[in-house]
C-alpha cells in the first residue's frame, strides 16, 4: 500500500467495493484494477491485500471458489450476502467520514458565505 | 493473444515455493497464481521477455525474503479466523437458545459438586469421564471422523491445524492425574461453600463449551472447507 497509514483501515472497504462492482476477481486482478482505478497512485501490497481476503473470507463477507486458469488453478473472491449489506453498511460510513474530513480540514467560516 | 505460463513454468513456481520453505498447497496456490499472473502481465508489454527475468522482476516487487514474509501472515491470519470462527461459536452459548444448554450445563455441574462429599468424589464425577471420553476422540473419533488423508504427497497447512486440534485430547486424559497431584495433602482443599461450587461449576461449564467448539465444531468447519475446495485431494 501507499506509504501512509490512511488508507490501511480502508483496505477491507475498497476490496469489497470492487467485488460489489466487478463480481469475481482473484488477488492479482485486485491489486491491478486498485492500481488502474487510482492511476498508480494507490498500490495495494500482496502482504497487505492477501491476509485482508482471508480475514474477509472467515467474516463470512467473501466465499470463494478455485478454478484451474492457464495450467494453474486460480482462487476466486466473490461478496456473499451478508458481504453485499456490509458493503452497502461500510460505504455509507466511508462516504460520511470523507465529508466529516472535508468539514474539519476545510472549515467555512462567516466571511465565507 | 498473449503468451501464458506453460505446465512446466508453473511445475517450476511451485518448486520455487518449496525452495523459500511454503509447503503448503493452499498457500502456494495463491501466491503461484499471484507470480504467474504478474509474469504474464510483464508478457503483455514485452512478449520476449525470459521467464527466468519476469520472474525475477515480480520477486524484487515483493522485496527481501517477500514470499516468506506473506507466508508467514497468511497463517498468522488464519490463526486469528479459526480464534474469530471459535469466539464467535463461544458467544452463540450466550445467546438464546443456546444459552439453555450452557446452563443446562452448570446446573448439573453444580448439583454433581453438591452430591460430592470430597475432591475425591468430584474427580471421579468429573475429570475421569472427560479423561475417557478424550481417550475415545483421540484414538478412535478422530482419526475415522475428523481426520483428512490427503490422496497425494501435498500438504494442506488447513489439515496441520486440524491435526493440531487433536494433539490438545493429551491434557484431557491426564486431567484426573493432575486433579489427583492438586487434591493430595493441602494443596487443594476440599470445600463444600455454595459460591465456590457455584463459581467452579461456572469455570468447568464454559470450560465444556469451549471444548465442544475445539473438538467437534472448528474441525467441522474445516472439513467442509477443506471439501468445499480441495475435495480432490482427499482420500
Amino acid at each position: 500500500m501507499q506509504k501512509n497509514q490512511l488508507y490501511k483501515g480502508s483496505l477491507s472497504t475498497i476490496v469489497l467495493k470492487l467485488l460489489n462492482d466487478k463480481g469475481k476477481m482473484y488477488g492479482y486482478l485486485i491489486t491491478r484494477e486498485v492500481e488502474k482505478i487510482t492511476a498508480g497512485e494507490l498500490v495495494i501490497t500482496e502482504g497487505a491485500l492477501y491476509p485482508t481476503l482471508h480475514k474477509l473470507e472467515a467474516k463470512g463477507l467473501l466465499s470463494v471458489e478455485i478454478k484451474t486458469v492457464n495450467n494453474r488453478p486460480r482462487k476466486y473472491y466473490f461478496l456473499t450476502e451478508n458481504g453485499k449489506k456490509e458493503t452497502v453498511n461500510l460505504l455509507k460510513e466511508m462516504k460520511s467520514f470523507i465529508q466529516n474530513m472535508d468539514v474539519l480540514l476545510n472549515p467555512k467560516t462567516a466571511f465565507d458565505v | 493473444m498473449y503468451k501464458k505460463l506453460t505446465e512446466e513454468q508453473v511445475k517450476k513456481l511451485f518448486a520455487y515455493c518449496l525452495k523459500y520453505e511454503i509447503y503448503e498447497y493452499d498457500l502456494q496456490i495463491e501466491i503461484i497464481d499471484h507470480l504467474a499472473s504478474s509474469i504474464e502481465d510483464q508478457w503483455q508489454k514485452d512478449p520476449e521477455l525470459s521467464f527466468g527475468w519476469a520472474l525475477k522482476n515480480t520477486l524484487e516487487k515483493f522485496g527481501k525474503n517477500g514470499l516468506q514474509k506473506l507466508e508467514r501472515k497468511l497463517k498468522k491470519q488464519l490463526r486469528r479466523n479459526f480464534n474469530l470462527i471459535l469466539w464467535r461459536y463461544f458467544l452463540e452459548y450466550f445467546r438464546l437458545p443456546k444459552i439453555l444448554i450452557t446452563a443446562a450445563l452448570f446446573t448439573v455441574l453444580f448439583a454433581v459438586l453438591r452430591i460430592a462429599q470430597n475432591n475425591y468424589q468430584v474427580l471421579l464425577f468429573i475429570t475421569v469421564p472427560l479423561s475417557l471420553f478424550a481417550f475415545y476422540y483421540g484414538y478412535f473419533y478422530f482419526p475415522r471422523k475428523v481426520d483428512i488423508k490427503t490422496a497425494n504427497d501435498k500438504t494442506f497447512v488447513l489439515l496441520d491445524y486440524l491435526k493440531n486440534i487433536n494433539t490438545k485430547v493429551g491434557v484431557f486424559i491426564q486431567s484426573p492425574f493432575f486433579a489427583l497431584m492438586f487434591s493430595s495433602g493441602n494443596r487443594l482443599r476440599y470445600s463444600n461453600a455454595i459460591w465456590e461450587e457455584i463459581v467452579i461449576s461456572a469455570v468447568i461449564a464454559l470450560f465444556l463449551v469451549f471444548s465442544y467448539g475445539h473438538f467437534f465444531f472448528l474441525p467441522n468447519k474445516i472439513r467442509a472447507y477443506f471439501f468445499k475446495n480441495y475435495a480432490e485431494h482427499a482420500q
